[in-house]
């Protein structure tokens, strides 16, 4: 076979193609080749592009830091899929931008970032905190251009769709006629009264309606849990602590404060050997005779200084904590007043002549001050450790025993009786916590009748629970829920008698039947409504809806229609006269808002639709992992 | 320097090969180098090219996109309609020109100037790319469309926008488009598709407001 290969890899067109390989990797390195290859976890594909899962992890962040809130409270599949979905749109708006040949200039990049607030000191760039901002957020400086220029490019795109909505006078017209629209009219309600007063309801109908909705006459699953707290604020009260160990925590901390003192010196550092010809072969030892008086050591003499970074400022060389320079010099800047000038003393550097010339020494307040504080903290980590033994106690009794006697017994714990509470929870703020009730419904405690596992709520509780009793779900008897049933049928016959009463009146008036004999039979009357808004204050909603709802009647005539509430009542409503409104009606502040308002959706809209258009336009498959959704 | 037989021998077979094949090699790598760099050299010249049209672009951004509620002064009015001028002139086969044709037939709206927004849309459909390389996006497209068949419209000429409607399809937008179809029909008095209209609108999901009053305003009676 390979003798095949070097048969057929002689013509002119093999040579051609080893050739453009070779040209490949020359211009663009091996990864051109081979980075093609190699694979991180994709989430996505946008028209052939990935979206890796480190990307999906980077917008998952933001988006939690955008809502501030903790992974904790929030579905994490839900939140991913959220997350790539942007993420998608994200690409396809790009790409998008990319195949119109949209770019952006680096000198527009360039004016963006030197106009960024973030990049600049006292209102103007500083290109060192630049690089250090872009740093922090992961980028390099070509990372951080090529992603603004990717969102600038984005924000051109929206603009065209978002930014050139307008709204025509004709448009404006139509919507201002539909919107600021009066109408009068007026209308009947037929409320729910009496009319079926004495009629009696028949026992028949009743068992009929129990055995046809037995789902509403059902007791849910119910249990009634024994349970025990162990809470860390009680065991503040138990514990005290003895003053020989607050007195020991004063000392220990004072001896730090203390240690955390500082020196300052300055010195004069005289190379031995080798060092001192090669470097400083005159004129200073000549001069350093005025050095060897002590006390005297000054400016002009430090200058004399091997050490020429510290000569410059005057032989100054900073603090010390009592371990910054080499022991000899210490323990010449302990002996030393603030001023004076010590012996020569030798170090591995060479001679130094050191002067003390700060000296901060720390006090710490006297125990009588602090007492409070450190009694309190003492007590917290003596409490958080008897928290935590008395926590893993409690695990391991309530996983070793059965009910919750032992438990009781040897924690010293009370044993609190709940009252019975289905999957919903109960009344106080433990049977009503979704830990305690999926725990008090699950198999192991209310099936095998185990203890459940310890349930911490917050970082200062833990409860453990024993199910004590336990319902299954049960149909009510029907003499119990006789009285529910009858006043059901009840609501239902006199919906049936308002409605039937109302269609009467409405066919009548529809007719052209005078109906005030048939009104005041029944102490019904009818409430005028003129020039009412769709808005109008005051007004029943629906009936307002409704009324609104109707189409306009030929001028001179009037309309009538009929509808039922929601709560029963049947409304009949004759539609008088509508007014038109008209764009010169309305107040400029009204019309102002009118346009902006209408500009305002019908830009979003035009985004909406464009983004929708562009995803149907492009190929995406995602993968992302089928989280169950609670 | 002296070789070994061996290594003599590979040497020559080498030089051997080089000799056969090495021209063609050389000949392959310098095809594959000069065509890399005139394609280079091309695309950076459409990057520069557009780049330019983007600046332009940019500064009617900036000059007319404005915080809600603030309203355009004549004088950017006035800069605004230069820039788009300048677009169009030197750029004109830049998608920049296409949305400065957008911009220019929002500003003639707002000047109530409807005839000069429908030369700007209609610039707009002239001027797009088609074809097989790079043609205009297709939301471009239809949202010009979709616009200057609401202008065409408000100029009275129902039936105009109803034929310009009819010649494409709206894809995404849907919505929009069957509220304008409704709307054209509306003006045609022709309530019976003006309602079958607005409630395909209804159904793609619309946001507008107005909708809904629309289609009560012509609501039949049951």
């Amino acid at each position: 076979m390979l003798q095949t290969i070097r048969d057929n890899s002689q013509g002119l067109i093999a040579k051609l193609i080893i050739g453009f390989i070779i040209g490949l990797m020359a211009l663009f390195g091996v990864e051109s080749i081979v980075g093609g290859l190699s694979n991180n976890s994709t989430v996505a594909e946008v028209n052939g592009e990935d979206i890796t899962e480190p990307e999906l992890a980077a917008t998952v962040q933001q988006l939690l830091l955008s809502v501030g809130g903790d992974l904790g409270n929030l579905d994490e599949g839900l939140l991913r899929q959220i997350a790539l979905n942007q993420l998608i749109e994200d690409r396809v708006l790009r790409q998008n931008a990319n195949q119109s040949h949209m770019t952006i200039s680096s000198d527009a990049v360039d004016r963006l970032m030197i106009n960024n607030p973030q990049f600049q000191v006292g209102g103007v760039f500083n290109s060192e905190l630049a690089i250090r901002t872009m740093a922090t957020q992961g980028y390099s400086i070509q990372g951080y251009r090529e992603s603004l220029a990717d969102q600038m490019v984005v924000g051109q795109l929206m603009n065209a769709y978002a930014a050139t909505s307008f709204a025509t006078e004709a448009e404006l017209n139509r919507v201002a006629a539909l919107s600021s629209q009066k109408r009068d009219f007026r209308f009947v309600s037929v409320t729910l009264g009496n009319r079926t007063l004495g009629e009696a309801i028949p026992a028949d109908q009743i068992e009929a309606y129990y055995q046809n909705n037995q789902s509403q006459f059902m007791l849910d699953e119910e249990v009634g849990i024994d349970y025990v707290v162990l809470d860390k604020n009680a065991i503040f009260d138990e514990v005290s602590v003895d003053d020989a160990a607050v007195q020991a925590q004063y000392e220990l901390e004072a001896s730090a404060a203390v240690a955390s003192s500082q020196r300052r010196a300055s010195h004069i550092l005289l190379e031995t050997g080798a060092g001192l010809l090669n470097r400083r072969p005159s004129p200073w030892p000549l001069r350093s005779r005025h050095v060897w008086i002590k006390g005297r050591l000054c400016c002009a003499c430090a200058e004399a200084s091997a050490d020429t970074a510290s000569a410059e400022q005057g032989g100054d060389i900073g603090y010390t904590d009592g371990s910054a320079f080499p022991t000899r010099v210490e323990e010449a800047l302990d002996t030393l007043q603030v001023g004076e000038v010590s012996d020569p003393v030798v170090s591995e550097f060479g001679v130094h002549l050191v002067k003390l010339t700060e000296n901060e020494q720390n006090e710490y307040p006297p125990l009588a001050e602090v007492e409070e504080r450190i009694r309190r903290e003492l007590s917290t980590s003596q409490v958080d450790s008897l928290y935590f033994s008395r926590l893993e106690d409690l695990a391991n009794l309530a996983f070793e025993t059965t009910g919750l006697q032992d438990i009781s017994g040897e924690l010293g714990l009370e044993i609190v009786e709940s009252e019975m509470f289905s999957r919903l929870g109960g009344s106080n703020d433990i049977t009503s916590n979704a830990n305690v009730i999926s725990a008090a419904f699950a198999d192991d405690t209310l099936i095998d009748g185990n203890n459940s596992d310890v349930i911490e709520l917050g970082d200062s509780r833990a409860v453990v629970l024993h199910v004590r009793e336990h319902s299954e779900p049960s149909l009510r008897p029907l003499e119990e829920v006789r009285g529910e049933i009858a006043a059901i049928l009840r609501t239902e016959m006199e919906k049936e008698r308002a409605s039937a009463l109302g269609q009467s009146l409405l066919s009548s008036l529809r007719n052209g039947e005078d109906i005030t004999g048939t009104l005041a039979d029944n102490e019904l009357q009818w409430i005028a409504q003129n020039g009412a808004s769709r808005d109008q204050a005051g007004m029943n909603g629906e009936v307002l809806q409704n009324a609104f709802a109707m189409p306009a009647p030929a001028e001179g005539e009037t309309a009538f229609n009929g509808f039922v509430l929601t709560n029963g009542t049947y409304v009949v409503l004759e539609l008088q006269a509508v007014q038109r409104g008209s764009l010169a009606d309305l107040s400029a502040d009204e019309r102002r808002n009118m346009i902006n308002t209408f500009i305002e959706r019908d830009g979003r809209a035009t985004v909406d639709a464009f983004v929708a258009n562009s995803r149907l336009n492009a190929d995406i498959t995602q993968n992302l992992s089928e989280e169950p959704l609670l | 320097m002296a070789f070994s037989t061996e290594e003599e021998e590979t040497l020559e077979t080498l030089k051997r090969w080089w000799n056969e094949s090495g021209k063609s090699l050389a000949l392959g790598v310098v095809v594959f180098a000069v065509g890399y760099m005139g394609w280079a050299q091309w695309q950076s010249m459409q990057t520069s090219e557009s780049a330019a049209a983007s600046d332009l672009y940019e500064a009617l951004g900036t000059t007319v996109v404005l915080g809600p509620g603030v309203e355009l002064t004549e004088a950017s009015v006035a800069s605004a309609r230069q820039l788009i001028a300048e677009l169009k002139e030197e750029h004109g086969d830049s998608v920049y020109a296409l949305y400065g044709a957008l911009f220019g037939a929002r500003l003639a709206v707002d000047d109530r100037d409807l005839d000069t927004a429908e030369q700007e849309l209609q610039w707009l459909l002239d001027n797009a790319r088609t074809g097989y390389f790079s043609p205009t996006d297709e939301s471009l497209l239809i949202t010009a469309r979709l616009r200057l068949a609401r202008v065409i419209l408000s100029k009275g000429e129902a039936q105009r926008a109803l034929d310009l409607l009819a010649s494409f399809s709206p894809g995404a937008f849907e919505a929009e488009y069957a509220e304008i179809q409704g709307d054209a029909f509306y003006a045609l008095e022709r309530p019976v598709e003006a309602r079958a209209s607005y409630e395909q609108a209804l159904q793609a999901g619309s946001t507008s407001e107005t909708l809904q009053m629309k289609l009560d305003d012509i609501a039949l009676d049951s």
